[in-house]
């Protein structure tokens, strides 16, 4: 079982066509009580499940908390789940009521700049031009942190992970149709408050 | 700001990643969380138990008190039954002594042929008679 920060094991992306057939593959091993199958379950899933629930949580910490519970719970529940296709989503539904559960709990999630968060400075460009990219993502992500969590996850999901809208819906639990006007709400609010604070042309 | 532009945007934000020992942690979680289960297990049974022999104690007390409160009905019949006799003879006494003129007979023995008898009555006026009557059928 690999453990590297950045490992992506069994060279499978989640997102490709075939992702789907292994991890119905590894779930039904860890059905079967094989630990290590489901190891590379987490090993796929990880990163994009920290990110996703970074994004809506507002809270790096919190996300790697919540993403392991996520885990344990699809562990847990590996016994009745029913093989559809949709096991990242899945996934991603447990993740969403674990983070709405720590929100009740909580009351309120608080957000983390991403000026504060790691940047891999890859940003191809002219230093001005990367000085103009990260005050735009500053931005962003301030603009991005005053949307309600229920228009930001479908929005983090659809824009950031590039999920089809039917696999968010599974993963929100609501309608295809809801998902979709939920975006177009995020987006149109992002463009709104952007468009106020970055000079014109930047974006 | 274009729609195309935002999109961009948003998908070259920066992406968090799972921290070091991220799948470790979770197989550990999943580890603990499968002993607390177990524990849980014998939690319930040892709760199970618990309420089993408290409801055996439960029923036993009820029974004997059961048991206790109807031989207290019986014991209370009777003495009941006692008083009522006591307060019988109590009454057949206090009528004895009341009424002189209803001087009884006082049966002393007999055989099968003869029954020896005194008559109060006639003892108060000064003729007391022992009477030898036959056994049967009358007693006067």
């Amino acid at each position: 079982m690999q453990d590297a920060t950045c490992s992506m094991p069994l060279g499978a992306d989640p997102l490709a066509p075939e992702a789907a057939g292994i991890d119905a593959a590894l779930m039904e091993r860890t059905k079967g009580g094989d630990r290590q199958a489901f190891g590379e379950l987490v090993n796929r899933h990880r990163d994009g499940l920290v990110n996703y629930l970074s994004r809506i949580s507002g809270d790096r910490e919190l996300a790697q908390d919540l993403a392991q519970e996520s885990f344990v719970k699809l562990f847990q529940s590996a016994g009745h789940y029913k093989e559809k296709g949709l096991l990242r989503a899945y996934l991603y539904r447990i993740a969403t009521n674990c983070f709405r559960s720590h929100q009740r709990r909580a009351r309120r999630a608080s957000w983390v700049p991403f000026a504060t968060r790691d940047h891999d400075g890859s940003s191809p460009g002219t230093p001005q031009e990367r000085l103009l990219q990260s005050e735009a993502l500053r931005h962003l992500d301030a603009a991005l942190a005053e949307l309600p969590a229920r228009f930001r996850a479908p929005l983090v999901l659809h824009a950031i992970e590039g999920w089809p809208l039917a696999q968010i819906a599974y993963a929100l639990s609501c309608p295809k149709g809801t998902v979709k006007s939920r975006i177009g709400r995020a987006r149109r609010d992002l463009r709104r408050k952007l468009s106020d604070l970055l000079p014109r042309g930047v974006l | 700001m274009s729609k195309n532009k935002l999109d961009i945007w948003l998908a070259s934000c920066p992406r968090d990643r799972a921290g070091a020992g991220f799948t470790r942690q979770v197989m550990e979680r999943i580890t603990r969380s499968d002993a607390n289960r177990r524990s849980g297990v014998s939690t319930w049974t040892r709760l199970a138990l618990a309420t089993t022999v408290a409801a055996v104690a439960l029923l036993a007390f009820g029974l004997w008190q059961a048991g206790r409160q109807r031989q207290t009905a019986r014991d209370e019949l009777l003495l009941e039954e006692l008083r009522a006799e006591h307060a019988a003879i109590t009454h057949e006494l206090k009528e004895l002594k009341s009424d002189p003129s209803q001087l009884p007979v006082v049966y002393l023995g007999g055989t099968e042929r003869v029954n020896l008898v005194l008559d109060l009555e006639r003892l108060q006026r000064g003729r007391a008679q022992t009477v030898a009557l036959p056994a049967t059928p009358s007693m006067n």
